[in-house]
């Protein structure tokens, strides 16, 4: 969504993207990010997972490619003993336009994204989440 | 002493602690001596030292000679603490390290006291609105971004930043960044109709400013300052038939917040008030029986809900202004020192909530400052109420007697997306929400109070020392010391190259670099003077007969920061994406075809036909702030180079990623043997200040085109960073080198060091 920056002048406006709404983080919550180190992510969600037997991952716009390769690295990684529930979302950002001229009014220019929540889990020998239950568990999320 | 002077004979062991061992003619001399010489007598004790009453008045002596901030004895308990600008200020803390209050900025939440008395002060200007703005355009340009006239701040919904030239002398004579913020009135803006403005500057320059301002509004007021200035308790007021300026040092406190936890930590801090109704009327029932006002108030609270679900300062709209009338925050003081914690909340700020009625406040007027100061419950009398509370650690309810304290909350965005420093070959390096938070403003008197309720939900607090890394970190430029054209700037630099020479000095000739043979010439200060004159001879020497010489013929004497924000993006596009640059360029038809492009006049050609002939003269005596982002190894170092790379460098580079960048060769010291002498003939071994005559094109084997001025390792990075100047004509050489590159290089080199390392630039808007 880089339309909004294309179409107005940048002698007029500068782009100013406010932060998307942030929500509570669980310990087992991971944010995927497009700077950070694949790598790197990738042990942390191993640690999580070996930890609690379950890991959420949530990547926005950009990094929903890098959220979906983490995820299928993880189970390829698991060898059949990891299991995802994915789930999309569209999340609401704003955008200010701050005036750089003395006449400029500021303007905000909403726009949405999308969003991917993965969750990987391990399933518990007896009590194997029902589909049911991984969907309420993205929902809470957002 | 008088028994100094005795012969010898006469002389007698003691005599300076028994009188009577002094020959009697002299008693009265002596005598006389001793008193003048006593030791300023001592307490008694430390207990009698540390009654109250006597601590406080301890306090007082020492607050007269050096200006203490409201939050002054808790910072000296805990801080390392410094004398700057006429105050006791804190530098950083005792206990905690640079990584730590990084952590604090990026995961928590770290305040930082800045008071009104202290960094920043207030100065209020009021009058018909038109010619307050008239006025002020004499220290502002239009060109630098948007001044005092800008229809985004006119409501008053927003704070505006801007920076200060002294009268009518842009592009010369700058001051220094100043923010302000017009009081919101309910009615529409007329453009003679009553206003006041805010402007809150640095208190290294705020004097400078007070006096541009006057001068600004009363023209002859230099000639008859007694007559048009009178000094009041509250500063001084210039009597102006319309516009009235005061200065509100003393009755204004600025805390600031940084980090996502500010959000947090201040919804648990304030409270809305309760506004009860006491019975010798407070101002509240005065000020609110007023229809907007108290309309305001509930859209305030309402709004403060909502922003208390939002867990960082990032999400509200950038500088927005938003008043609040709350309760005593020692009341609900927590038991102990705990962290906040997330609360589960939802839903995002709608921008249209931030009108002018929100930001309206009941702090603009003084008479309610000064009462709400007085008013103030004592630290004393609510300990001992609270000791007889029923329930210990619950929060107290003084029902009638509880003041209401009017407060005003600032956003403070972080780095905009022009000004992130990123490094051209990846994305932006700082999350952008970096340094983002609050300034919270309340009336003096109540720093305290607010202090430690903020402190007690887990805000870490910083100094100086983490500004300034907050600042380069960023990607911000700090006043003053980064605005090195302004008098403060200057006083500031010329007081830091003292002291590092003094350090210098101090250690032996074998136990410290020698910077000749590093190539270093001015290892403690920045010579930009000479920087812009060596680059100008340059050029002047290379065209000698075309019509440009007419205008380099002009003595380029004394530098300038150029803060022009179309050329400083032409000029940061130009060195950050150059391809895109020409190619946008080219398609503006200005240029020849796409073969011609490439050769070294056409680039000229579109260098100039994109700045203008009469703007590259005006840039002549440029300088430009750039922030440096190491490509691979090092940390740059202040007083530092910034050099051109050579085609082989680059060529190196190319062929091997990880060449860290070529050597320059050790200098011949020309003064070694002069000095051999003189340590032969033992004489003095003090190096004098050698004046060397260099230029900085050919000092060192790669041409110098400017100097860092901050560096540090950039703990969001992992990798070293830092800000400098160069000489715009210089980075204009650099463009023409590399025209090919699809980013531009520079090399940076530590002054002890003859390592040259690799780093991109990008130009701080």
């Amino acid at each position: 969504m880089q339309a909004s920056s294309s179409k107005l002048d940048t002698e007029e406006y500068t782009l100013r993207k406010r932060l998307p709404h942030r929500y509570p983080q669980r310990h087992n919550d991971v944010y995927i990010s497009a700077k950070t180190n694949f790598k790197a992510q990738e042990s942390k969600c191993l640690k999580l997972l070996d930890a609690g037997n379950e890991v959420v991952i949530h990547g926005l716009g950009r990094a929903v490619n890098r959220a979906i390769n983490l995820a299928l690295q993880l189970k390829s990684k698991g060898v059949g003993t990891v299991n995802l529930a994915v789930q999309t979302s569209t999340v609401d950002l704003i955008d200010d336009l701050v005036p750089e001229t003395d006449d400029g009014e500021p303007k905000t220019v909403f726009r949405s994204n999308s969003a991917v929540h993965i969750r990987i889990y391990r399933p518990v020998e007896n009590t194997e989440p029902s589909e049911k239950e991984t969907r309420s568990a993205g929902k809470e999320k957002l | 002493m008088a028994f100094q002077k005795l012969p010898r004979h006469m002389r007698r062991r003691a005599m300076s602690h028994n009188i009577k061992r002094v020959p009697k003619r002299l008693h009265t001399v002596v005598r006389a001596e001793i008193e003048k010489t006593k030791a300023p007598g001592k307490c008694p004790s430390r207990r009698h030292r540390r009654r109250p009453s006597n601590l406080l008045s301890e306090y007082e002596q020492r607050k007269r000679r050096i200006g203490w901030l409201e939050t002054h004895i808790w910072h000296a308990k805990r801080f390392k603490m410094v004398e700057k600008w006429g105050y006791r200020l804190a530098l950083h803390p005792n206990d905690k390290s640079n990584r730590a209050c990084y952590r604090a900025v990026t995961n928590n939440c770290l305040i930082q006291a800045r008071l009104d008395v202290s960094f920043e002060q207030y100065l209020e200007i009021s009058g018909p609105r038109e010619q307050i703005i008239a006025g002020l355009s004499h220290l502002t340009c239009e060109k630098t971004g948007l001044t005092f006239a800008a229809r985004m701040t006119s409501l008053g919904t927003r704070q505006g930043t801007l920076t200060i030239y002294t009268y009518d002398s842009y592009p010369y004579g700058a001051i220094g960044p100043v923010t302000y913020l017009w009081k919101a009135s309910s009615s529409s803006i007329d453009a003679s109709c009553p206003s006041t403005i805010w402007i809150c500057s640095h208190v290294a320059y705020y004097s400078q400013i007070l006096n541009e301002v006057n001068k600004c509004f009363n023209p002859n007021s230099l000639l008859c300052q007694d007559d048009s200035v009178v000094k009041t308790m509250n500063g001084h007021v210039t009597k102006n038939p319309d516009v009235v300026i005061t200065s509100l040092k003393d009755s204004l406190v600025k805390l600031r917040l940084h980090g996502p936890a500010a959000n947090l930590v201040l919804a648990e801090t304030l409270k809305p008030s309760k506004l009860t109704n006491p019975v010798p009327p407070a101002w509240w029932r005065n000020y609110y029986s007023c229809e907007d006002h108290l309309h305001a108030l509930l859209q305030q609270t309402s709004l403060w809900d909502k922003l208390m679900k939002c867990h960082s300062a990032g999400e509200a709209p950038p500088d927005c202004v938003f008043g609040l009338t709350v309760g005593d925050p020692r009341l609900l003081l927590p038991p102990k020192r705990s962290k906040v914690s997330v609360k589960p909340g939802e839903g995002c700020l709608p921008s249209d909530v931030f009108t002018e009625q929100v930001a309206s406040s009941p702090i603009w007027d003084s008479e309610i400052r000064l009462n709400v100061k007085t008013s103030k419950i004592s630290e004393q009398k609510l300990n001992d109420l609270k000791s007889r509370h029923i329930v210990p650690g619950s929060p107290l309810d003084l029902g009638e007697k509880e003041s209401a304290i009017p407060i005003l909350l600032i956003q403070r965005a972080g780095p905009s997306p022009n000004n992130t420093p990123s490094s051209p070959l990846s994305y932006p390096s700082v999350r952008s929400d970096f340094g983002s938070g609050w300034d919270l403003v309340i009336p003096s008197g109540w720093a305290m109070a607010f202090w430690v309720a903020l402190v007690y939900r887990g805000a870490r607090v910083g100094g100086l020392r983490e500004a300034l890394s907050i600042s380069l970190q960023s990607g911000m430029l700090h006043a003053p010391v980064d605005y090195p054209d302004s008098a403060s700037g200057e006083q500031e630099l010329k007081l830091q190259t003292e002291q590092l020479r003094f350090k210098y000095n101090r250690r032996p000739p074998a136990k410290r670099p020698n910077y000749t043979k590093f190539g270093n010439p001015s290892p403690f200060c920045f010579e930009y003077d000479k920087l812009i004159r060596d680059w100008a001879a340059s050029l002047h020497n290379s065209v000698p007969k075309e019509k440009e010489t007419e205008s380099l013929t002009q003595d380029v004497n004394h530098f300038f920061v150029l803060r022009e924000k179309n050329i400083l993006r032409l000029l940061n596009l130009a060195l950050t994406d150059t391809q895109r640059f020409l190619q946008t360029n080219k398609k503006k038809g200005h240029i020849c075809k796409g073969s011609e492009a490439n050769s070294e006049k056409a680039f000229e050609a579109v260098l100039l036909s994109v700045f203008g002939e009469d703007q590259l003269n005006f840039c002549l005596s440029a300088i430009v702030p750039v922030h440096l982002t190491l490509l691979h190894r090092g940390v740059p170092a202040s007083y530092g180079h910034i050099s051109i790379p050579s085609s082989s460098d680059l060529n190196e580079l190319s062929q091997n990623k990880t060449f860290g960048g070529p050597l320059e060769s050790k200098h011949k010291d020309p003064f070694k043997a002069k000095r051999k002498e003189e340590k032969k003939e033992r004489l003095n071994l003090k190096i004098q200040e050698q004046d060397l005559k260099y230029n900085h094109l050919n000092h060192t084997s790669r041409p110098i085109i400017g100097f860092v001025s901050n560096g540090d390792f950039d703990l969001g990075q992992g990798q070293g960073s830092g800000q400098g100047f160069c000489s715009v004509m210089a980075l204009l050489e650099l463009l023409k080198s590399q025209k090919h590159r699809r980013c531009n290089l520079v090399l940076v080199r530590n002054p002890s060091s003859l390592q040259f390392r690799f780093a991109s630039l990008s130009i701080i808007l």
